[in-house]
């Protein structure tokens, strides 16, 4: 099973993780992520930084690596403007950004990197809620493409600005998640070639749950889900699978289940089906 | 016979007398293209299968000791037999000896209560007939008194006779509804709101599994009190109080909160396959051996028995 959980350190992270990290002062990313960098650096990964921040700033976060001049030189380091990669105000387009993505994971490895790892700042990607979808769309999509691949990722987040709910749905769509305890009931993520749930469904997540499993349904596709960590779920959540199994089936794919804990099973048998 | 469900006690003395009665009871059913279910102990029901001979064959029988252990779950597996696979109302002939020596105190009280209750389930159903056995040699007098109490109905010679004896449900109700007995010892209790929901259900799984009861109890517990949990959070006045504590091969764990149950059927129908609403008190009534509902205004407790196997 994929490396999930809660983190009480960025540190130690492997090259396929993805995390989310929120935090509550301003530039409260750079701690944890210039670790994360670092741990990449040191691994020999190629590393990548952007926010929503003009060139001069991002060059002035990444200061505190041991010399930058020459890291970014060498191509070891990477800055984006936010801008540059997704066009800040618009809704993610999850197929575009994943073909950058392995354009640039292909590039990386070429130039004899070990791997890619990527720190995003993404605060002002989902200040508008006309952009949520699309961004929950986005994580689960990069989150498959990154499960068995050299290509890990810090998410940080302002949870300052951004709201409680979103908030707590893009935490649930990553592994790993640091920054704020409690802030993700279950974990969606791509688990090679599968999607695993980790932590507990219930009526207080399930509606969080139905909404990151119908966005990570790629269409087209058979789904199948592995419940080895799943530690509790109930009714509601078993009935958000069987509707997203309905949604699968309508499109003449296949929802299946693996894996599956005691109470899962227990619930299937009572409610017939 | 009238619509709607003829609920007829049957008080029978000795297995002669029993199977005297209900073989013929049965075979006239199956004469007559009634679907027939005979919910009695594994033994009993044994025994009617041996007299019936080869109609035993087409007789449903159901374990009341393992299907009707907690009472409350009677009122729906009777419902699932009264609906067809398209929701038609079918044509059934029932068995039910809920009421059987050797249960506790708080089981016969719980025991009357559904019998009582299932007047009410049925009031609109289909007609059929449910006939309860009471074995007046083996249980104590008390439990046949209430027996008369709650059916509106004798069996008599295989006919449904008015009993006079019959009371109406609410009064009954309200005279079964002891108050609930003080636990032995002291039991481990938490206050919870919301965020509270998953570390209370892990602790009585915890619990679950130092009382003896197994992995798969243990998941029972957990969904029981997940739902009576989410149930004060949600309907409950957004806080409830969890008392747990150990009884000899079982767990107890007792909900409290300021809601009111206002729906006396609350978790005895099988709900709506295309909705979650009131399915949950149905599941804690499905996994769990017992389960106590007291309410009124301005406070509910439920008290959940689960026991080893």
């Amino acid at each position: 099973m994929r490396n999930n959980g809660p983190l009480d350190s960025a540190a130690g992270l492997g090259t396929s993780d993805h995390a989310c990290w929120a935090y509550h002062e301003d530039d409260g990313h750079l701690v944890p992520g210039l670790e994360f960098l670092d741990d990449g650096l040191r691994n020999g990964a190629r590393v990548a930084y952007s926010a929503d921040k003009p060139m001069e700033e991002l060059r002035a976060d990444v200061a505190p690596l041991e010399d930058v001049d020459a890291l970014l030189e060498r191509g070891a380091l990477q800055l984006f403007e936010l801008d540059s990669l997704y066009g800040v105000g618009k809704p993610v387009d999850a197929a575009g950004q994943l073909a950058t993505y392995q354009a640039a994971l292909e590039d990386a490895l070429a130039c004899g990197h070990a791997g890619l790892r990527v720190l995003a700042e993404g605060t002002t990607m989902v200040e508008n809620p006309d952009m949520w979808d699309a961004h929950l769309r986005w994580e689960t999509c990069i989150d498959s493409y990154m499960s068995g691949r050299p290509l890990a990722a810090m998410c940080c987040y302002d949870a300052r600005k951004v709201d409680p709910q979103i908030m707590g749905d893009v935490a649930c769509a990553h592994p790993l998640g640091g920054g704020e305890a409690g802030l993700a009931p279950f974990r969606l993520f791509g688990n090679d070639g599968s999607l695993g749930v980790a932590g507990e469904i219930d009526a207080f997540s399930v509606e969080g749950f139905r909404r990151l499993l119908s966005l990570a349904a790629v269409p087209g596709e058979d789904l199948a889900l592995d419940l080895t960590e799943l530690g509790f779920i109930d009714h509601r959540g078993v009935s958000a699978i069987f509707e997203q199994a309905r949604r699968t089936a309508a499109r003449g794919r296949r929802l299946s289940v693996r894996e599956a804990p005691l109470v899962y099973e227990r619930i299937c048998e009572l409610i017939g089906v | 016979m009238d619509d709607g469900l003829s609920h007829e006690v049957f008080l029978f003395d000795g297995e002669e007398e029993f199977l005297a009665g209900m073989v013929p009871y049965a075979r006239e059913g199956l004469a007559a293209g009634e679907r027939v279910v005979a919910a009695l102990s594994e033994e009993r029901g044994a025994r009617l299968a041996a007299a019936l001979g080869t109609d035993a064959r087409q007789v449903e029988f159901v374990d009341i000791e393992q299907a009707g252990r907690n009472p409350a779950r009677i009122i729906s597996m009777w419902g699932d037999r009264l609906e067809g696979p398209g929701h038609e109302p079918r044509a059934l002939r029932g068995i039910c000896e809920p009421v059987w020596a050797g249960r506790s105190s708080d089981e016969f009280a719980e025991c009357h209560r559904h019998e009582a209750l299932i007047n009410l389930a049925f009031a609109e159903a289909g007609s059929w007939r449910l006939v309860c056995p009471y074995d007046v040699s083996a249980l104590e007098p008390e439990q046949v008194e209430l027996a008369r109490r709650t059916h509106p109905e004798v069996w008599e010679q295989g006919s449904a006779v008015a009993n006079s004896s019959y009371e109406q449900p609410a009064e009954l109700l309200a005279e079964l509804e002891q108050e609930l007995p003080t636990p032995d010892g002291e039991p481990t209790r938490l206050t919870f709101g919301r965020s509270d929901v998953s570390s209370i259900r892990r602790l009585a799984a915890s619990y679950a599994t130092s009382a003896g009861l197994g992995d798969e109890r243990a998941a029972d517990v957990m969904l029981a009190i997940s739902e009576l949990a989410t149930n004060s959070v949600v309907h409950g006045g957004g806080e409830g109080e969890i008392a747990l504590w150990k009884e000899p091969g079982s767990l107890v764990c007792e909900v409290s909160d300021s809601g009111t149950i206002t729906d006396i059927l609350a978790g005895r129908r099988r709900p709506d396959p295309a909705g979650e609403n009131g399915r949950g008190i149905w599941i804690v009534n499905q996994v769990c051996d017992l389960v106590q509902v007291r309410s009124a205004p301005g406070g509910s407790v439920v008290r959940v028995q689960l026991r080893a196997a």
